[in-house]
């Protein structure tokens, strides 16, 4: 149909028009980008992460800038990114070249000053982080709020990950509250229907 | 005898707030009243509608939170979705009969409290199958559509029963539009106000449509009353085979190809307004990066378009019947569903915000007047198998649901907006059974009347020639006789309607007629 055709080449020039407009803004490409930090993460006494719980656990990052690479950089941030195995039939949590579309990394560390001597942090998890492995990732920002420098401690998401254990969100409470309710709405509605019938009942006999 | 007459009259009218006519039907209704037992009958009825809906797609304006703490797949998301909708086939096939035997109070009692305890127990959920069984047992609650239809129908006149059904179906539908901005806000409650993680507060946010559930259900009980002189078990019931009839009944709505058409119609215009309502905040959610309330309260514009489309779609569907007869109807109801396929297709091509949510709005508002149109053709398919028809063509309604979310919304290899494009071209494809009813008395899209062939001789064909005998087919031909305002004014075949003189502004509720049980 002329009419949807039309659509079509409408949205092809959008498109093309908003592709060219985020060249102008200046996209920045993960792959584009030097993989000149260095990152590690460890539990606080230094021992490697297995399993960590939300809302209990902490975890030390440490990060430093490789020795031969030179990095412009004002502050530094660290995010817990998404291994591939938790990316799996997630297109919610799906890596993306473009960093202002990449969802691997939701969940921010901490942001630090950029030190070439390089820095740590201890962080500890938030309880809305969910369960799944993860890795952490760790971008130079420069002072326009451009990515310049990234590393991370898993070299291909797939080794080096570790496992979240997050709460179930479930308490002792809401158990017996939804114990409770339920008994109340089942036992009000036969408890009417056998009040009724006797009222009905001794209404006829009167 | 006269003065005897009269006096008989007098004590009926004054028993009631509303006038009614011989059986006690109210022949108006006033909306912001409470008058019993009417228009308490159709607030409790159509808000205890609203209320299943509410906690039906209470689950997914939520989504985004409840996929990270139940680890769910995006197969299981779909999965869950699709059996929010097909438990109510079955439920919706048998409100009907249970609205016979016990009357609608105790039925949609019955069915919103039994509910309840499914409702609380989203709470307890672990995985995406506790989450999968939950809404499935959640979903069920939809068959208050049929008792809700059931008890307005037996509280109103027939002239005005078109409009308030409408109205009643319309509101109540509004829950699942209703709940998409409230369920958000609610979260954000018991996260923000009283301090608990999200993977918590998401939970407790389930005790509220539940708590309506309850509560609902008792006023219900307390206030409500089958008919409008009594409730059901006080009342004698009609003499004769009660079980032969029902084989009968269902035999020949079975048997009528008209029947199964709409069963595919409702599942393009109602079964996608339930899609809709299960995906559409997830995709503002993910595609445009909004946040939960945000994403909640554009979904919501889909299902709030309720409060008008649904009944204008019946209103437009009479004026297409007053002036061009049936043949008005069905075109009408053709144009408005495969415009609302077109918006879907539409609403997948658009990669902004704002573009979206229009054509979403468009989308919206063509599919629930399809609606609306629908239940202005279905109570002239049969007079005797009506409710069975209503049933029927209500779970062709989830059957739609059911096919356009596995299809369309349950694989992981393309995308959302993918599946909208093809839901449209399958709503657009599922529309064309509409040429196909053909009314030998009125005629068909395409196709005029067969000459000689009338009203009586259609309706009455629906009785064996052994209940002829016995005179059971009377309703059915009093019922003929009002339907020949389906021939239209301007419809070729001669019309007897003293109303077609009637300039149009005039004719207002009088243009619904007899839609009855």
């Amino acid at each position: 149909m002329a009419s949807s055709r039309m659509l079509y080449l409408i949205l092809v020039a959008t498109v093309a028009t908003l592709g060219v407009a985020s060249c102008v803004e200046g996209q920045v490409l993960f792959s584009t980008l030097p993989k000149s930090l260095v990152v590690t993460a460890a539990l606080p006494d230094g021992k490697p992460i297995g399993e960590v719980k939300t809302g209990e656990d902490s975890i030390l990052v440490k990060w430093t800038v490789n020795s031969t690479a030179s990095v412009d950089a004002v502050k530094l941030k660290t995010k817990l990114c998404f291994a591939s195995e938790s990316q799996v039939l997630r297109g919610w949590r799906a890596t993306n070249d473009d960093l202002k579309k990449d969802k691997t990394c939701l969940y921010d560390i901490a942001t630090q000053d950029f030190s070439r001597t390089g820095g740590e942090t201890t962080y500890k998890l938030s309880k809305s982080i969910p369960g799944a492995k993860y890795f952490v990732r760790a971008y130079a920002i420069n002072a326009e709020g451009k990515q310049v420098a990234t590393g991370q401690t898993s070299p291909n998401k797939v080794a080096n990950t570790f496992t979240v254990i997050p709460i179930s969100g479930r308490s002792t409470s809401i158990d017996i509250a939804v114990g409770v309710l339920s008994i109340f709405s089942v036992s009000a509605l036969f408890g009417f229907f056998i009040f009724e019938s006797i009222y009905l009942k001794r209404k006829k006999a009167v | 005898m006269a003065e005897k007459a009269n006096a008989m009259q007098d004590p009926d009218e004054a028993e009631f707030m509303l006038p009614v006519d011989s059986e006690h039907k109210a022949r108006t209704v006033k909306v912001l009243s409470i008058a019993r037992p009417h228009m308490r009958a159709f607030h409790l009825a159509w808000i205890s509608f609203f209320i299943c809906f509410l906690s039906t797609f209470a689950a997914p304006p939520l989504i985004p939170i409840i996929r990270d703490n139940l680890n769910m797949t995006k197969p299981e998301i779909g999965q869950a979705a699709v059996a929010s909708v097909s438990g109510s086939i079955m439920s919706r096939l048998m409100m009907g009969t249970i609205c016979d035997l016990v009357g609608p109070r105790y039925g949609t009692a019955f069915l919103i409290m039994i509910n309840a305890p499914a409702v609380f127990s989203m709470a307890l959920v672990d995985d995406g199958e506790g989450f999968m069984i939950c809404r499935f047992f959640i979903g069920f609650s939809l068959a208050t559509f049929v008792s809700c239809e059931y008890w307005v129908s037996s509280m109103f006149t027939t002239k005005i029963v078109g409009t308030v059904n409408g109205l009643a179906a319309g509101w109540g539908n509004l829950g699942g539009g209703v709940t998409q901005i409230m369920m958000p806000l609610i979260f954000a409650l018991f996260r923000d106000s009283f301090h608990n993680p999200a993977f918590t507060a998401w939970r407790l946010a389930f005790f509220v449509p539940g708590t309506l559930h309850v509560v609902l259900g008792l006023l219900i009980l307390f206030f409500g009353q089958d008919l409008p002189d009594g409730n059901h078990s006080q009342l004698q019931r009609q003499g004769g085979d009660v079980k032969q009839g029902f084989l009968r009944v269902v035999y020949f709505a079975a048997t009528s190809y008209r029947t199964w058409v709409f069963f595919i119609l409702y599942g393009y215009s109602f079964g996608v307004e339930l899609t809709v309502d299960n995906i559409i905040a997830e995709y503002f959610y993910d595609r445009f990066e909004l946040n939960l309330n945000t994403a909640g309260l554009i979904a919501a514009a889909s299902g709030l378009m309720n409060i008008f489309s649904r009944p204008a779609g019946g209103y437009f569907s009479d004026l297409a019947g007053h002036y061009f007869g049936m043949r008005g109807r069905l075109w009408f109801l053709w144009i408005v569903q495969s415009m609302g396929g077109l918006m879907c297709i539409v609403l997948g091509k658009m990669n902004s915000l704002t573009p979206s949510i229009i054509f979403m709005i468009f989308f919206s508002i063509f599919v629930q007047a399809a609606c609306g149109a629908t239940f202005g053709i279905v109570p002239f398919v049969s007079r005797r198998s009506l409710g069975v028809i209503i049933g029927l063509t209500a779970a062709g309604g989830n059957v739609g649901s059911v096919l356009t979310q596995s299809l369309f919304f349950t694989s992981s290899s393309y995308h959302t907006e993918v599946g909208l494009v093809y839901m449209g071209i399958m709503i657009i494809c599922c529309t064309l059974p509409v040429t196909l009813i053909w009314f030998p008395q009125w005629g068909s899209m395409l196709f005029p009347a067969s000459k000689g062939a009338s009203e009586e001789d259609y309706y009455v064909s629906e009785w064996t020639a052994q209940e002829q005998e016995q005179g059971l087919h009377f309703p059915s031909l009093k019922f003929a006789t009002n339907s020949r305002s389906e021939r239209g004014c301007y419809g070729g075949v001669t019309s007897a309607d003293p109303e077609c003189d009637q300039p149009v502004a005039e004719l207002g509720l009088s243009m619904w007629k007899s839609y009855s049980h």
